[in-house]
């Protein structure tokens, strides 16, 4: 079995934070005589008890990189922080054509700016997953090797630079709905990051509001380069939570690996979103789109969901490109990390 | 205090030269060294390096707009709006940024001669160019810290690093000079104390202060002079850069974006 | 598991003047000079913090047994809520206005 599937043999384990050396002597057993002091109002859980984990969990609690953890739950934090950080790595290549077409200098630094952040992001990412076990060279090969996922807005082309306007805004808003829900996560390492990535978030939106603003009160060409920017990016948007899921089996729900359902949190988007698109003068390519007053909700077409599988199985329009990018530019440095990091498994 | 108002315009002219000689240095190698935004060797390092472009593109964006209040012109148009030829970078910055290796000789080469320049034009009797180079010394600082960490770490290596930084020295050696390419209206930059130091001394000081450092790297080096068009010459690569970099901005002159 | 030089480096930040330093995170870096480059990035780059520690993770000793640090006895005369003088302070005054008034 594989590292991060065998906890004890993790060589987290081994070269992670050390255990306080003092304490010699194994914890004694409980009976139920004892008087157990609840932390936070939760009995603790012993390690190996998987049913008292998923009940701590559950109800609020946290749990940290060294802590113990269901094998399964270990699993599914791993792939949920793999699949983030996939994301934030290949966000970067959509808008990084631009950086050197930002057509003044203070888009310019802006843009480079936001890229450097997402760069930023999964380092942060890759980190919280590779301290529950998997190394960061493995997660960048099963990545280059089109054997994890990424999420599917970064499958496809950019065409102009009202792209990176509406990128910045929209899509980056449609993230930060999802991210701001994860703050809360059960798993605490994943939780304290989001808190960071939230923070760096709101600026890359306030950017891409600014670049689509500033087009919009510009010529007419620029008025329609945005329209037609938008027009391209509203279908995978709409599939960007993914498809509504059945709350009663959604594990990542109920262990508190995430806060909210995918139907919530694009609801959420639309309901912040919509009046401040539309209040530019924008048409939004969906005419089934509206809110329904009785339910509350937003009533729109059904997003394409084969479309969806299609684009994160690696079949989108920029997919096997920007993989192709990555592996390139990924093999052309390898001899800078064996250089520094010595040896074979030398990681990014 | 110099005033702009204050120069006559034999002065005013030479001071253009020498600002957008300084900001096009920056703006340029900004531009080549922000390329590595996402596909650095490492994740780390690409934030740095990103940091490091970045801080390029606000110096020279601080040095056009200095430059804007000399000539009456906006600081984005100065950058954006001339063609390829005019353009008035050192012939260093006129290679794409190649592989890590070569990126890092030119970094090295860049902010060491950089570091000899504005420690001259801090200096300047023309105010506003001391205190602005005064506030770009101080971010230069960590550029030089983290070059020459760099450089270090290649050179000490085992396997192809060595190899790779020495050949990107000696590719990179003659256009390094080009940093000091004499300027027209030198003569008038020294005397009025705009540049208070000639370049040519300048040259024979960064000249000094680097040999010891990439000679037992990449070999003895030859004694070159900065080539008098060593601002002028431009290259297939920057007419690549410059084609990019306008794509957007000309597609409607005068545009806001 | 990554490099065979490559370190898991702490980072902690004072986001003030005279704050307490708080952990912010980690980076992964050869050796300690790229690591404090590194920290600076992400923890410094955008102006927000006074100051930094940058430490191996290696040099950290983790407590966080239960029994050590939520011991079950009563321990309330430790702490300012453990002293409830609410009741005895009313009395207290009570009586000094009684005999004040007598």
């Amino acid at each position: 079995m594989t590292c991060w599937q065998r906890p004890s043999s993790c060589a987290r384990h081994d070269g992670g934070i050390a255990r306080a050396s003092v304490l010699r002597y194994p914890r004694p057993q409980m009976n139920d005589a004892d008087t157990i002091q609840p932390l936070n109002g939760r009995p603790p859980y012993t390690p190996g008890d998987a049913a008292a984990f998923y009940a701590h969990v559950g109800s609020g609690g946290k749990v940290e990189a060294d802590d113990w953890m269901p094998d399964e739950y270990r699993a599914a934090v791993l792939k949920f922080v793999e699949m983030h950080a996939n994301s934030e790595l290949m966000g970067v290549l959509p808008e990084r054509d631009w950086i050197m077409r930002a057509p003044n200098l203070r888009r310019k630094l802006a843009l480079t700016s936001k890229i450097q952040d997402e760069v930023g992001h999964a380092q942060l990412l890759y980190r919280v997953a590779e301290d529950l076990g998997k190394p960061r060279t493995a997660m960048l090969q099963d990545l280059l090797d089109g054997k994890t996922k990424f999420h599917n807005v970064f499958h496809y082309p950019t065409r102009s630079w009202a792209d990176v306007g509406i990128i910045a805004w929209l899509v980056d808003a449609a993230a930060i709905v999802s991210q701001q829900a994860l703050r809360d996560s059960s798993y605490a390492p994943y939780a304290r990051t989001m808190k960071k990535i939230c923070w760096e978030e709101s600026v890359h939106i306030m950017h891409g509001r600014d670049v689509v603003l500033t087009l919009m009160n510009g010529t007419d060409a620029q008025r329609a380069m945005v329209q037609e920017a938008l027009d391209r990016w509203w279908g995978p948007l709409m599939q960007m939570h993914g498809p509504p899921t059945d709350p009663a089996k959604d594990k990542d729900l109920h262990w508190g690996i995430k806060a909210k359902n995918n139907e919530q949190l694009r609801q959420e988007f639309l309901s912040i979103y919509v009046p401040r698109i539309l209040e530019l003068g924008l048409t939004i390519p969906d005419p089934a789109l509206r809110h329904d007053e009785a339910t509350g909700r937003w009533v729109y077409t059904e997003p394409d969901w084969a479309e969806l599988k299609a684009v994160v199985t690696g079949h989108g329009p920029a997919s096997q490109s920007r993989l192709a990018f990555r592996r390139e530019h990924y093999a052309d440095t390898q001899w800078v990390r064996d250089a520094l990091l010595g040896g074979a498994t030398a990681a990014a | 205090m110099t005033v702009t108002t204050d120069l006559d315009l034999e002065t005013r002219e030479a001071l253009a030269e020498l600002v957008l000689s300084v900001a096009d240095d920056e703006f340029v190698i900004g531009f080549w060294d922000s390329e590595w935004t996402g596909i650095a060797p490492m994740l780390e390092e690409d934030v740095a390096t990103s940091s490091i472009a970045q801080d390029e593109i606000g110096h020279a964006k601080a040095l056009y707009e200095l430059l804007g209040e000399l000539i009456g012109e906006e600081a984005d148009h100065i950058a954006f709006g001339r063609d390829a030829d005019g353009y008035r970078h050192a012939s260093l910055l006129n290679h794409r940024r190649g592989d890590w290796a070569f990126s890092v000789a030119r970094r090295y080469l860049y902010e060491t001669a950089d570091a000899v320049r504005l420690g001259a034009l801090a200096h300047s009797a023309h105010e506003p160019l001391a205190l602005l180079t005064g506030k770009m010394r101080r971010e230069e600082t960590y550029h030089l810290l983290h070059a020459e960490a760099w450089l270090r770490r290649l050179a000490d290596a085992s396997d192809e690093a060595p190899e790779r930084l020495a050949d990107a020295i000696r590719a990179l050696w003659t256009d390094a000079q080009d940093v000091f390419a004499p300027l027209a209206g030198e003569e008038v930059l020294v005397r009025s104390g705009m540049l208070p130091i000639p370049m040519r001394a300048l040259h024979a000081d960064w000249q000094a202060r680097v040999r010891p450092t990439l000679e037992p790297i990449a070999g003895s080096l030859p004694a070159t002079a900065p080539s008098l068009d060593g601002r002028e010459r431009r290259s297939d690569d920057f007419a690549w850069l410059h084609s990019e970099f306008t794509s957007v901005a000309r597609t409607e002159e005068r545009a806001t974006w | 598991m990554t490099g065979t030089a490559d370190r898991i480096w702490e980072v902690f930040r004072q986001e003030d003047e005279g704050a307490p330093m708080i952990h912010a995170g980690n980076v992964n870096a050869p050796d300690p000079e790229l690591a404090l480059h590194y920290a600076r990035e992400f923890y410094g780059r955008r102006g927000e913090s006074h100051r930094l520690w940058i430490v191996p993770r290696e040099a950290i000793t983790e407590l966080d047994d239960p029994d050590l640090l939520k011991p079950p006895f009563d321990r309330s005369h430790k702490k300012p809520g453990g002293y409830i003088i609410k009741h005895k302070l009313e009395a207290a005054k009570q009586r000094a206005l009684g005999e004040t008034g007598e």
